[in-house]
């Protein structure tokens, strides 16, 4: 427990230290090195917390979880703005696609091989699809910083990963309330998720009103950090998801709000103090004691949305620039994950504690670290392919060359 | 807590917006109260503590209308939403929430300690020792008097012993000379006042932080004795007194280094190590027995007088306190005993008026004696009045010393801090305001003809 806290402090440190550094060459785009250490330090390698013990950090994980969605929520309006619309709506059918394509593979292979029926079975698939949707803009930007990439593929690829984050954390707000809510009324499962999204707009409106009065987003930071614990707290409370709602309250804050850039970038910097040890407790709360058919399933989740991401491919280069055609390469550069899918993983596993959870995250992770390996170096050819890296490497990449 | 920005003109449009604002959080925390009765857990309490901020804020705004300091809003806010009013927050989820107290405590101490500068301590020596000398002597006795004549009247005080009672006293009255460096430096903030009132309110109001906490530590230990007939000073009890202090001021002068170190190397980014330090350091100081509030004072003293970090933890402590002081206060209403209030109010008012009796004559005796400036000797008193978080830390730390009468001691304390807070803001921006301190009312120099 005392080296858990003591790696969650230096994690903090680390964050700190590190910040805006990411891009130019430390540490993983996705940030999957702080799920493996925390992985290392969990139950099945060094035993240092036991998973009781990182039962113990709940409040802390889903406040983290809660913060990141919010963090995405009020970016989420500038990302589509720089996007374009053309290209937010290609990102959002291509993260629907993908959501799509793995929840229906999960569900029929699962029921082959996994002891998981009913509602159940609905959940976990639908949590599958909805940690496999995302691409992270933090690869992208990574190998764009790296090579110096200059492109409308890149411009393209960059675009779509900043407009894709709404649908896994919109449609969250459905397996959340399948499972019945902690509530003594039958509301149907509609209806919850709408209440989640109302929740989080509601608050979010109201603060964006309280906002309007205020000189500067920074002096009314007791205003949004109340917001985001009521909202989440709520949420929490009644078994829905946080996360969407959490979301819906930064969206509808950047969308009203005359503070809305001073507000993202406010709130960008609290991003990485609290994603880091949130991918930490996500290592340290994977279970692999789990059914044997869960390696199929994996492996399963993982080739679905490989298959999704390479057939969508010719599409994202043609839409980018139909002269240079990067080839099905490009799907590879489509796969890398992070942040956001493993903060989903961690929500599931919070909210459905067991079997159920248990597959959501392992999912998560394993398409975190399968985007790891083949993302950025996909993303690097493809780019070279279509002509936009003629660039040695720079910073780090440079010096290591030299 | 609250700064100049806060001060921009705010129309009725603004209130308004406020107070819809203020009726659709509780609108939201009542309908999830509605759905989920008798909640408990870790979100219950996450949910409290966004409700007590807003709100908080929220009513400290709307009350602004009025000429009432925003603490008093936090306050009014907990009250409303705690568990006698519209019992959102339970007595569970207050319960759980007293771990905030040890972190504003924590940040309270730094700040005060920060303000301490050297160069405003030499300024107001003679000031601050003849004031000190007097409140510390004659203003702790008034108030055992004062507290001593309607011990009788206060229902926690029944069966009690009379030494007993006489200890209870005693720490009574070296709790009422306490005064409050957070509404202090609130007005500060809001009026950026200079001259001689102001430099001796800050200098006073800071540098009695520490007597006060040395002689709360002395009481506690010399009235046990008087309270529990098993209980005695020994001479262990004095080398235990002695190694907490030199203990704490040991350990606050590590502290406050390593906390330079950090600012100097990491910058502002001081959230989380606030955060350990609140929560983790003072567990850990407990645990070995040394004062928390003097070790944290010490170190504030040290960060700004001995590096040049101060501004940097004064600006983080502000951050951070913003926020923490606003749940602090809000916990504190919510945690009013109003039952127990309804039959306290007149002992409270009694003792509020007693001690801002005794305030005014012992300023004014030891500003003659000073022989201090026309407008300290009338004015410098009105800072005097205020009281808050380091009151009712000190009440804490007497509640969880003796549990018997501990509670009723706090509520009582509340009662009498929730007075002198409305009172003691406005009579302190009064008196800078009427003599020309404040930044609004002072005169600016003029400029010197070139040529």
């Amino acid at each position: 427990m005392t080296l858990l806290l003591c790696v969650l402090a230096l994690s903090y440190l680390g964050s700190t230290l590190m910040r805006g550094r990411a891009l130019r060459g430390f540490g993983l785009p996705s940030g999957s090195e702080w799920v493996v250490l925390g992985f290392l330090l969990g139950p099945h390698v060094l035993g240092s917390v036991d998973r009781s013990r990182v039962v113990g950090f709940e409040p802390l994980a889903a406040m983290a979880v809660s913060w990141m969605a919010f963090i995405m929520g009020t970016r989420y309006a500038r990302g589509v703005r720089s996007a374009g619309v053309r290209a937010a709506l290609f990102g959002t059918l291509l993260a629907l696609c993908t959501a799509g394509a793995v929840a229906g593979c999960v569900y029929f292979v699962a029921q082959r091989w996994l002891p998981l029926r009913g509602v159940d079975l609905l959940t976990a698939s639908l949590g599958a699809g909805l940690v496999s949707a995302e691409t992270t803009r933090y690869a992208i930007g990574w190998v764009v910083e790296r090579y110096a990439a200059r492109g409308p593929l890149s411009e393209r690829i960059a675009g779509l990963a900043a407009a894709d984050d709404a649908v896994p954390l919109l449609l969250l707000a459905v397996p959340f309330a399948l499972l019945a809510p902690n509530a003594p009324y039958a509301v149907a499962w509609w209806g919850w998720s709408l209440a989640t999204l109302a929740l989080g707009a509601l608050l979010g409106m109201t603060s964006a009103l309280l906002l309007r009065f205020a000189a500067s987003a920074s002096d009314s930071f007791g205003v949004l950090l109340g917001a985001a614990l009521l909202g989440s707290g709520i949420a929490w409370r009644l078994g829905l998801s946080a996360l969407t709602a959490m979301f819906a309250l930064g969206a509808t804050l950047a969308v009203f709000s005359r503070h809305r850039d001073e507000l993202t970038s406010l709130l960008t910097r609290t991003e990485q103090p609290v994603l880091l040890p949130a991918l930490l407790l996500a290592g340290a709360a994977l279970n692999l004691d789990i059914h044997a058919g869960t390696g199929i399933v994996l492996g399963v989740a993982c080739g679905a949305r490989m298959l999704v991401r390479v057939l969508a491919a010719p599409l994202v280069g043609a839409v980018a620039d139909p002269s240079r055609r990067p080839g099905p390469v490009l799907g590879l550069a489509l796969l890398p994950t992070g942040g956001l899918t493993i903060t989903l993983g961690l929500a599931c596993t919070l909210r459905f504690p067991g079997a159920v959870g248990d597959l959501i995250l392992s999912i998560a992770v394993a398409q975190t670290l399968l985007g790891e390996l083949l993302g950025p170096l996909g993303l690097r050819s493809a780019l070279r392919r279509a002509g936009e890296i003629t660039e040695a490497p720079r910073g780090v990449d440079a010096e290591l060359a030299a | 807590m609250s700064g100049a920005a806060q001060q921009a003109d705010k129309g009725w449009s603004t209130r308004v917006a406020q107070l819809a604002a203020l009726l659709v959080v509780f609108a939201v925390l009542w309908l999830a109260s509605h759905i989920t009765p008798n909640f408990q857990g870790p979100f219950g309490v996450i949910a409290a503590v966004g409700l007590l901020l807003l709100s908080g804020m929220l009513a400290s705004d709307l009350l602004e209308v009025l000429g009432l300091p925003h603490l008093t809003g936090y306050i009014v806010a907990g009250v409303a939403a705690g568990p006698h009013v519209l019992h959102f927050v339970d007595h569970d989820t207050v319960e759980q929430l007293q771990v905030v107290n040890t972190l504003a405590l924590s940040l309270i101490a730094l700040a005060g300690g920060a303000e301490l500068r050297i160069d405003l301590l030499k300024r107001c020596m003679r000031s601050l020792g003849w004031a000190t000398l007097v409140h510390s002597t004659l203003g702790v006795l008034a108030m055992v008097l004062a507290f001593l004549a309607v011990a009788r009247f206060l229902p926690f005080m029944a069966g009690l012993t009379a030494p007993a009672v006489v200890g209870v006293a005693i720490l009574w009255g070296v709790m009422a000379i306490s005064r409050s460096p957070s509404a202090t430096l609130g007005i500060f903030a809001q009026l950026r006042p200079e001259g001689p009132v102001s430099r001796f309110s800050l200098a006073f109001v800071m540098s009695s932080d520490l007597v006060v906490v040395v002689l709360m530590t002395l009481a506690l230990t010399l009235v046990r004795p008087l309270i529990d007939p098993l209980g005695a000073i020994s001479l262990n009890d004095l080398t235990d007194l002695g190694r907490e202090v030199l203990g704490s001021f040991s350990l606050g002068t590590t502290l406050g280094l390593v906390l330079a170190i950090y600012l100097r190397v990491l910058g502002g980014q001081l959230l989380i190590p606030l955060l350990a330090i609140g929560f983790g350091l003072t567990e850990g100081l407990h645990y070995l027995r040394f004062d928390p509030l003097l070790t944290f004072l010490v170190a504030g003293f040290v960060v700004e007088n001995m590096t040049k970090q101060g501004p940097k933890l004064l600006h983080a402590v502000e951050q951070t306190g913003s926020v923490v002081f606003v749940v602090f206060f809000a916990t504190a209403g919510a945690h009013l005993d109003l039952p127990l209030l309804r039959t306290l109010w007149p002992v409270a008012l009694f003792l509020a008026a007693t001690r801002a009796l005794s305030a005014y004559a012992g300023h004014r005796l030891g500003a003659r004696l000073a022989h201090d400036e026309p407008a300290v000797r009338d004015w410098g008193w009105s800072c005097l009045i205020s009281q808050a978080g380091l009151t009712l830390g000190m009440s804490v730390l007497v509640a969880k010393a003796y549990p018997s009468f501990g509670e009723g001691f706090r509520a009582l304390a509340i009662a009498t801090v929730a007075i002198n807070e409305l009172v003691g803001p406005v009579l302190f921006k009064f008196a800078l305001d009427r003599l020309g301190e404040s930044q609004a009312t002072r005169t600016l120099p003029q400029a010197e003809p070139v040529g």
